[in-house]
């Protein structure tokens, strides 16, 4: 790789030092000072800097005599943070901000002991010292705080930690019971064996993929004003199945940022490209297609930037960074990576590639409206199309060997066809007909058959309903030319019950379609202004309920003879019509050969045929072999059928890149900033436009891939080592997962964030490595409920003095109850699934309006990360228990706690049910009703229940047996929630009964929490 | 009658052992906190009349005799050069004159297009801005500006950050809660994303009632359930998880339990919010709605009722006003789906004392060019015109000013930062102090750009 220079960073040189937690350090407590207060105006972006001063390098400081180190009593910064008139002081009154007394010691202590700064410690590569180990590190933190760790946690609380934490799904009872013994004997041994197995377990991929999912903002729908329905779920099925398969993190990186730029790139490894286009979209009417370029590129700096580097290079788009050494040319160098993309801004049709799609599309790329996409087989579809490959060669095989072996049936067909085109008269010669030897092309949603409706001629016909305008156009393969006394003829079959109020034949003469002839009345608008051959009467509606043949001469469209039609469009207005064959009545003897191809009639003309082309139409049509060539088309329809169900996944594909300027002040219109080449954050150094040494003109995303992974790069590994940490603890060391810049936190432990990170990469940057030496410490396995007098010593568990005590996320509540209920269809992968949803949820969604259908049986008891991911109106539990968006890369959620949880938990038809099968699957246990409550805590819960609870919830099951008992139709009211079916055998008071003491445990807090 | 303090303390009365107070305040949670106004707020609540599409500034609260002597005439390419259009983008550009005529109402003579009879009647407690502007010239993102302040997606909504800071007054309600409804034009899409909370905490977002069905999600009770069952159910939940947090020691037991009982008065407080019959038939009719038909009219009842029952910022949005065509005929329509129950939820709030400490505000994400789109006008984001009334408005006031053509603004502009600092003024908070960290940064309502209060439209 040539582009890739090692980072050159003068940065690196200092090696982090041992400190103690009473020395003053410059990042960990000055920093933060001077840049939440006086970097601002005194920091590194010169359009908001006063008086020329910068605080944020040492020199410039000094040299403009803001301190003097070693002597804080003539440092002017001191004298200014505590002058006593209002108009020296600062930071200014006005500024809103002030600083406390202890602030103001620790800028003078420092000053004092000489006012040494610090690298940034996120920008200098992580280093660890030999013989560490994350418990001695926490355990060093501990002591220097007087504190201990907690005790480990019980068997059974650890392991309903660890299933949340790594598969995402709670433990069964037996499971619980046979770790707890486990345990017993040897609890070392017992801890490694359920970590070993809860990593190997193809749910781990599901689990991991929500948080992986929430920075790449991967969802099923566009975003932008219509927010329609666009397939990416390969995407979704890659990130799950590279983390089974524990792709290294480096490779996973590289994968998505330029899979598509991989030499010999394999489907998964495009799929995998698909990150870059999983953008939101915008096809609203009126929009400018260079704004909305120029938001979809600062929106992929932001994600990317955000994801990987935890970087808020956001901030740069419109000024210099205020507060870390990003500038505005860093951010426009870093969208131009992604420069080469092929797409629109404006998805409207009026927006323009930057290059012309034919060059893909004639490699049959498929494009649809909102650009090129790839389709993707499931396991099992592969295997049947490369079944069907086979048969297919093996068939045309066939088919030749059939034609050579009789060449008199060959001799034989060309004489007849001769005979044919030497007759004279008028005859019918079919353009649109299924019977036509392209026909394959109308196979496909639209066209029914003999089973499904009337056809009149071959195996299909168009079936076409709707309150309004509806049409149908046909290209032509073979563009026919009009010959004197041609006239049109077509079959339709109106529906007798739903009736058209007219129906229109449109033909199109180079590109221009005002050639019409309507049946009925005037209403279907096209033409109608015009009047005359454009708007042609041809007569009244003709009967229902049978086929019928229309006939209009083409000179009352005004086609004069030699025009050449191309395309046909079959219009109507309302109701239900079938529309077979159009074709040309008149006197032309080549077109009654019509069903073969124009080569093979100019043959038959030919004194001197070419047998070949001859022996070709022959095998497609010839009578004699329609046997063979009719199971050859069934398989190719199958074929193409398949081809056309395969899920889809929006393609990168690499273009020719588009000229990326700096936007001043990140105003689109404005183009007279500099033109800027791919290239990393200036600082942070790495590539640049001029050592290209591959040929390239320019860096590619490939190399901004490598650059993110080379070993050198202080941030990604440790962005990704912190959100590990905080998918474990709750909490990043360092705390905001989204920005390790000047304004993110000082890690907790700085020494151990880089210890992680080193781990990580020196061990194939593996995720289930560094999960599981996270998973074996003793820091995880702590107790969570803390001991008063450490929760007051510790109050937010910043020295790790215990585990932390976690909201599960949205989709684990939803996995939850249906796992305990039997509920859960486990299957991985697929399409995504549509639970229930209250109706009229989408209501507001408009271009076009959508109602909601949820799907039926198993696909209504998918996990949660396979809910359909409607940007704009996210399914509402999901929202409702703080999923986000997705509209750009999130890096956190939130973790409420409102009255809407509680009614999601109370009374959504899918806790409703998951409790019905809860209580029926207990019941349908060999112990019956005995000990029912606990037997349901210990499923809920993952253990017993104390006495005091089986108390509360026996009488609270009590007093609902009386209830049900006195009002039998209440219970099957309840029962009846739900679609899955209901047990017969099951008695309905005893159930429902039950059902309501589940649901009270589905909504205990301890059931939604990993403690 | 209405009676939330029996509501909020018969959960308590349930629990054995537990007395008369609630279990959750016992366990020492504190819901519906606030900040404490830094400055004396002139009103409590906001109701924010959200006229989605973008309503013609031309043919609502700005005339322009000029225009309509231009009529039909080319646009001088002065106005239009280098500008950016949506639709109109490289069009041909005529002038097109104001589609209804405009008099003069009230002592202070604010001029009103006629199509507004009942909003006119207001002239004098009204203040009219003629002078808004905004950066987003589609839908979608211009929403988003005027909610969040960004174009950035993912930002909190102005609803979010004054329930952030004001807490609710409501102990059975949602303090943020969104109304929709449609007609008289294109309905264009809107987004949940517009009453998102952003990055501030999750209970902070807008809850939308829905206009048919459930009012809220998942609010009513299981079949086979009753209002009795569905509280002792409550009721074992909650004894339940404050026995399991004795265990824990887990802290956030308290506010699940607190969110419990508020899910529990919500269920019951929620039918009685809908019990329109209430209502007396003058009411009714000064509305003009049936209850409950999903009309902006019957959205607008709602609002009342919510803002009686201490819902702090209510928002309701009319997706109707995007005439790209057939202005004339279109925003007549529009505007009467929407002016007489305008008028009449000003009126309302003022006989029950309300409108004095709410402030209410009608506008959309932008305005409409002052040059035709076929029979229709194009968005238009250099000037548009609103109305606030209330508590703290100096009413008959008109602030700022367009040009002849109503193209540009010729004096006083209002940007949308002017707008929510003036709305976080009123509420008591100083928009500049009034901050929320994230991402490094104090974060604010009105962004980083110069904000300023709109004076002279305050009493």
């Amino acid at each position: 790789m040539g582009m890739l220079r090692p980072l050159c960073l003068a940065l690196l040189l200092a090696a982090p030092p041992a400190f103690s937690q009473s020395e003053i350090r410059y990042g960990r407590d000055i920093r933060p000072i001077l840049s939440a207060n006086c970097f601002f105006c005194h920091g590194p972006d010169p359009n908001t800097r006063e008086e020329d001063l910068r605080l944020d390098i040492r020199e410039a400081a000094i040299a403009k005599r803001a301190f003097v180190p070693g002597d804080a009593g003539t440092s002017r910064l001191i004298r200014l943070i505590n002058a006593p008139d209002e108009r020296d002081l600062m930071p200014p009154p006005e500024s809103h901000k002030s600083l406390t007394q202890e602030q103001k010691q620790l800028l003078h202590d420092w000053i004092e002991a000489g006012a040494e700064y610090e690298d940034h410690w996120a920008y200098i590569p992580p280093r660890r010292n030999a013989g560490e180990t994350i418990d001695t590190i926490v355990a060093r933190e501990l002591e220097a705080g007087g504190l201990t760790f907690s005790s480990p946690a019980d068997p059974a609380t650890l392991l309903r930690r660890l299933s949340f934490d790594v598969i995402g799904l709670p433990p069964t009872p037996a499971q619980v019971a046979s770790f707890a013994a486990a345990h017993a004997r040897d609890p070392e041994a017992a801890i490694r064996a359920a970590v070993d197995e809860l990593l190997d377990s193809p749910h781990f991929g599901e689990r991991m993929a929500i948080s992986w999912l929430d920075l790449v903002r991967y969802a099923d729908t566009v975003g932008y004003h219509g927010d329609t329905p666009r397939s990416a779920s390969p995407y979704r099925d890659y990130v799950i199945n590279a983390f089974n398969a524990d792709m290294p993190f480096d490779q996973f990186t590289i994968e998505q940022l330029a899979g598509d730029l991989l030499p010999d790139a394999t489907l998964p490894q495009k799929v995998a490209a698909s990150y870059n286009r999983l953008n939101q979209l915008s096809g609203e009417g009126g929009i400018q297609d260079a704004e909305y370029l120029a938001k979809y590129q600062a929106e992929r700096v932001r994600t990317t930037s955000s994801a990987w580097l935890g970087s808020t290079l956001a901030c740069a788009e419109c000024h210099d960074h205020k507060f870390d050494p990003f500038t505005a040319r860093d951010f426009y160098a870093f969208a131009a990576f992604f420069s080469d993309i092929l797409e629109k801004g404006a998805w409207n049709g009026d927006g323009r590639y930057q290059e012309d799609p034919a060059k893909w599309m004639n490699q049959g790329v498929e494009f649809d409206n909102w650009g090129p996409l790839l389709r993707v087989p499931a396991p099992e579809q592969s295997e049947r199309l490369q079944q069907l490959d086979g048969d297919i060669a093996r068939q045309r095989q066939k088919l030749e060997t059939a034609a050579e072996a009789d060449p008199q049936a060959l001799s034989r067909w060309i004489a007849s066809q001769r005979k044919l085109l030497a007759a004279g008269g008028p005859a019918d010669a079919p353009i649109l007909d299924d019977t036509l030897p392209d026909a394959a092309r109308i196979d496909r949603p639209g066209y029914v058959t003999h089973e499904q409706g009337p056809v009149r001629s071959g195996t299909r016909s168009r079936r076409q309903q709707h309150g309004g305008l509806v049409q149908h156009i046909a290209v032509l393969k073979h563009p026919v030319t009009i010959r004197e006394g041609d006239e049109f003829y077509l079959w339709v079959h109106l529906d007798a019950a739903k009736r058209s109020r007219a129906l229109m034949l449109q033909a199109n003469v180079n590109g221009d379609w005002s050639h019409r002839a309507y049946w009925g009345e005037a209403v279907i608008p096209y033409g109608k202004d015009n009047g005359g051959t454009a708007y042609h009467r041809a007569g009244d509606l003709p009967q229902a309920g049978e086929w019928v043949r229309l006939t209009v001469p083409a000179a009352a469209i005004g086609l004069a003879p030699g025009s050449v039609v191309g395309q046909l469009a079959c219009t109507q207005f309302g109701g239900l019509i079938h529309w077979d064959t159009v074709g040309l009545h008149g006197d032309d003897p080549a077109r009654r050969l019509g069903h073969l191809p124009a080569d093979a009639i100019a043959q038959l003309q030919s004194d001197e045929p070419d047998h070949a082309v001859l022996a070709a139409a022959y095998r497609e049509s010839s009578p004699e072999l329609r046997g063979l060539s009719t199971r050859l088309s069934t398989l190719e329809d199958e074929r193409g059928r398949l081809l056309r169900s395969l899920p889809t996944v929006p393609a990168t594909i690499s273009a020719a890149p588009r000229e990326i300027r700096l936007l001043n002040r990140g105003d689109w219109q404005d183009r007279s900033g500099p033109v800027v080449l791919p290239a990393p954050p200036e600082f942070l150094a790495g590539i640049t436009a001029d050592d290209a040494a591959s040929g390239q003109t320019q860096a590619s995303r490939l190399d901004l891939a490598r650059w993110m992974v080379d070993r050198d790069n202080p941030l990604t590994a440790r962005v990704f080592a912190n959100r590990l940490w905080a998918h474990l603890f709750g909490s990043g060391l360092s705390k905001d997962t989204g920005d390790f810049g000047m304004q993110g936190e000082f890690p907790s432990h700085p020494e151990l964030l880089d210890w992680l990170a080193v781990e990580f990469m020196e061990n194939r940057w593996s995720v289930k490595h560094l999960l599981r030496s996270i998973l074996l410490s003793r820091t995880y396995q702590q107790a969570s409920h803390p001991d008063p007098a450490i929760a007051e010593a510790d109050p937010d568990n910043r020295l790790l003095t215990r585990q932390s005590q976690l909201r599960l996320p949205a989709e684990l509540i939803r996995d939850n109850a249906l796992a305990v209920s039997g509920l859960l269809n486990p299957a991985i992968g697929g399409a995504s699934a549509k639970p229930y949803q209250p109706a009229g949820y989408y209501r507001h969604l408009n271009f076009p309006t959508r109602e909601y259908q949820p799907d039926q049986g198993e696909l209504l008891y998918r996990r949660g990360v396979y809910t359909h991911w409607q940007r704009t109106f996210l399914h509402p539990m999901l929202k409702t228990f703080d999923a986000p968006a997705r509209e750009e890369c999130t890096s956190e959620r939130s973790t409420s706690n409102t009255p809407l949880q509680a009614l999601n938990l109370l009374n959504d038809p899918t806790f409703t049910e998951a409790a019905r099968a809860l209580a029926a699957s207990l019941l349908a246990e060999p112990a019956g009703e005995n000990d029912l409550a606990a037997r349901a805590w210990n499923r809920c819960l993952s253990r017993p229940p104390t006495a005091e609870e089986l108390q509360v919830i026996n009488e609270f099951h009590a007093s609902e047996l009386e209830r049900f008992s006195a009002a039998p139709a209440e219970a099957d009211a309840l029962l009846a929630v739900g679609a899955s079916p209901r047990p017969p055998a099951l008695p309905p008071v005893p159930l429902a009964a039950a059902t309501s003491l589940a649901r009270v445990l589905l909504n205990l807090h301890e059931t939604i929490t990993r403690y | 009658m209405f009676h939330p303090s029996n509501r909020r303390t018969f959960l308590g009365r349930g629990l054995t052992g537990l007395g008369t107070i609630a279990l959750s305040r016992l366990l020492g949670a504190e819901l519906g906190r606030g900040l404490t106004p830094t400055l004396p707020p002139k009103v409590k609540r906001v109701i924010f009349l959200s006229m989605a599409g973008g309503p013609s500034h031309l043919e609502t609260f700005d005339y322009k005799p000029r225009l309509r002597e231009l009529n039909g005439q080319a646009m001088p390419e002065s106005f239009t050069r280098g500008q950016q259009l949506a639709q109109l983008q490289g069009k041909a550009l005529n002038c097109m004159g104001a589609q209804h005529d405009f008099s003069r109402h009230g002592q202070s003579g604010i001029e009103i297009c006629n199509i507004f009879p009942h909003i006119s009647k207001h002239a004098d407690k009204i203040a009219v801005i003629r002078s808004m502007h905004t950066k987003q010239i589609n839908h979608d993102p211009a929403h988003t500006f005027m909610n969040t302040g960004s174009i950035i997606p993912g930002r909190p909504s102005m609803g979010s950050w004054v329930l952030y800071g004001l807490g609710s007054e409501s102990q059975d309600l949602p303090g943020f809660v969104v109304l929709t409804s449609v007609g008289g034009g294109q309905a264009q899409p809107i987004s949940s994303r517009q009453w998102s909370s952003g990055f501030l905490p999750g209970h902070l977002q807008g809850v939308e009632f829905q206009s048919a069905g459930d009012p809220v999600h998942y609010v009513r009770t299981p079949p086979g359930n009753s209002n009795e069952s569905q509280k002792q159910l409550i009721q074992t939940v909650n004894r339940l998880n404050a026995i399991g947090s004795a265990r824990t020691r887990d802290p956030e037991v308290a506010t699940r339990i607190e969110q419990y009982e508020l899910a529990f008065r919500m269920q019951m407080s929620v039918p009685e919010l809908m019990a329109y019959q209430e209502e007396s038939q003058e009411t009714l009719e000064m509305y003009g709605c049936t209850p409950g038909d999903g009309s902006f009219a019957s959205n607008c009842l709602l609002a009342r009722r919510l803002a009686e029952r201490g819902t702090r910022f209510i928002q309701l949005y009319h997706r109707g006003w995007d005439h790209h065509g057939g202005i004339k005929e279109g925003i007549a329509t529009t505007a009467k789906l929407v002016d007489q129950a305008t008028g009449a939820l000003l009126t309302d709030l003022d006989r029950r004392g309300l409108l004095d400490d709410t402030l209410v505000i009608w506008g959309g994400e932008f305005g409409r060019t002052p040059m035709a789109q076929g029979s229709g006008r194009d968005h238009h984001i250099n000037a548009f015109s609103i109305f606030l009334a209330g508590g703290g408005i100096k009413g008959g006031t008109v602030h700022g000013e367009t040009d002849e053509l109503g193209y540009g603004i010729v004096k006083d502009p209002v940007s949308v930062h002017d707008l929510h600092a003036t709305l976080l003024h009123l509420l008591g908070l100083d928009f500049e102090r009034f901050t929320f960290s994230h991402q490094g940064l104090d974060q604010k309502l009105t962004g980083v750009e110069p904000a300023a209060i709109i004076k002279p439209i305050l009493a």
